[in-house]
């Protein structure tokens, strides 16, 4: 597991020197922190969704919400917690969005790359163990375990106390578990 | 299935790469984002020889200018007496400041609705560090209905329109104005739509 976090991830060297200069109406130091936070956060969005074309929609939607509100940003803290705060919030609206289209519930089948899941069972067992999750235990175990943040870090992105961070990766631990192995005891 | 099995069968998750036209409309998209953002920060700031207002401005001898600067200022008081009359500026900051004044840095919104009034407090773990923003007040009016935020610049809040919650962040430009951002929706003065059928008026405290 990665253990970098949001404050001292290598990614972030000269990040603050980039953000003031994007404050700064620099269009070039905005583009540099877009092509140096994009891939970072497409991974977030998608592991927090579990669907392709939903995780290009939920990264645009994060940068162009920073882009408006790069005033608000305080100088000084972490500009990738920041972006990670403005993708969760992201995430939940495109979920939200889905659930009230009705589509939640199928299970993304275009995700995966090389063809079906049918001939991948590894990534379809885990990205249908993933997707049984509610949002609240997904976004802390991927945050926790993909994105390698410790609890706390977690906390702040998603606007909870660290003890509710720490009960949800248990929940979810507990419940990929069960799922997982059930799919391991079937094949 | 142990941590360790666990999180080596969760690493089975590839991630696909993103397509490069979304990528690339995603850039596109951000950067007109901060263009736009850009350029009414620089419109506040003001550079005299880029802003037309600025040029007709500099054209003013000096007595014009001392004069329309008399009459801004005796505006200015008038809609201070105004307000202060309709009891609504003085106040709204002194609500704000003494529930600020409660839970230092952890206030997000003072919400009234009718004779209900809310507190939206943020989580305990922000409390530190946050430093006090600017204050604004935000109206939600729909016939007789009137829901209003007592908040600040950059804080997210949650308010109960129509009987449904609607989340909004205010952020205050550069040039003081208010602007709203929800989930599916961008309210300005220059573009204000109706929110959950209610119209909005927001300024600065």
């Amino acid at each position: 597991m990665r253990m970098a976090t949001p404050e001292s991830d290598s990614l972030e060297s000269g990040e603050g020197e980039l953000v003031a200069r994007a404050r700064g109406d620099d269009s070039e130091a905005f583009r540099e922190l877009f092509n140096r936070f994009y891939p970072m956060i497409y991974s977030y969005c998608y592991r927090a969704c579990l669907d392709r074309a939903g995780a290009q929609d939920i990264a645009q939607e994060t940068f162009i919400k920073a882009a408006r509100a790069l005033e608000t940003f305080r100088l000084g803290s972490s500009f990738k917690a920041w972006l990670y705060r403005i993708a969760t919030n992201a995430a939940h609206d495109w979920r939200r969005d889905r659930v009230r289209q009705g589509k939640i519930a199928e299970i993304p089948k275009d995700c995966l790359p090389g063809g079906a899941p049918e001939s991948q069972p590894d990534y379809s067992a885990v990205t249908a163990a993933l997707e049984a999750l509610p949002e609240d235990l997904r976004l802390a175990m991927v945050l926790v375990y993909y994105e390698g943040m410790n609890h706390a870090d977690a906390a702040r992105v998603l606007g909870c106390a660290e003890t509710t961070v720490s009960w949800r990766v248990f929940r979810a631990k507990r419940r990929l578990k069960k799922l997982l192995s059930a799919k391991e005891a079937l094949s | 299935m142990n941590d360790k099995t666990l999180w080596e069968t969760l690493r089975r998750l590839p991630v696909p790469p993103p397509d490069a036209a979304a990528r690339d409309r995603a850039r596109e998209r951000a950067e007109i984002a901060f263009v736009n953002r850009a350029s009414r920060s620089e419109r506040g700031r003001g550079e005299a020889g880029a802003n037309p207002w600025r040029l007709a401005w500099s054209a003013f001898s000096r007595a014009e200018a001392i004069g329309v600067a008399c009459l801004a200022i005796v505006a200015m008081v008038c809609s201070a007496k105004y307000l202060a009359g309709r009891g609504e500026r003085g106040p709204d900051s002194r609500l704000l400041a003494e529930m600020e004044a409660l839970f230092p840095g952890q206030l997000d919104g003072v919400i009234s609705s009718g004779s209900s009034v809310h507190l939206a407090l943020a989580p305990e773990w922000v409390r530190s560090g946050r430093p006090s923003l600017q204050p604004l007040a935000v109206t939600f009016q729909r016939g007789r209905q009137i829901v209003r935020v007592l908040g600040y610049s950059g804080r997210k809040v949650c308010v109960n329109l129509g009987g449904r919650e609607r989340c909004l962040e205010p952020l205050v430009t550069g040039e003081g104005r208010v602007i709203l951002e929800g989930e599916n929706f961008l309210w300005s003065t220059a573009h204000p739509v109706l929110v959950a059928g209610y119209r909005v008026e927001a300024r600065t405290l």
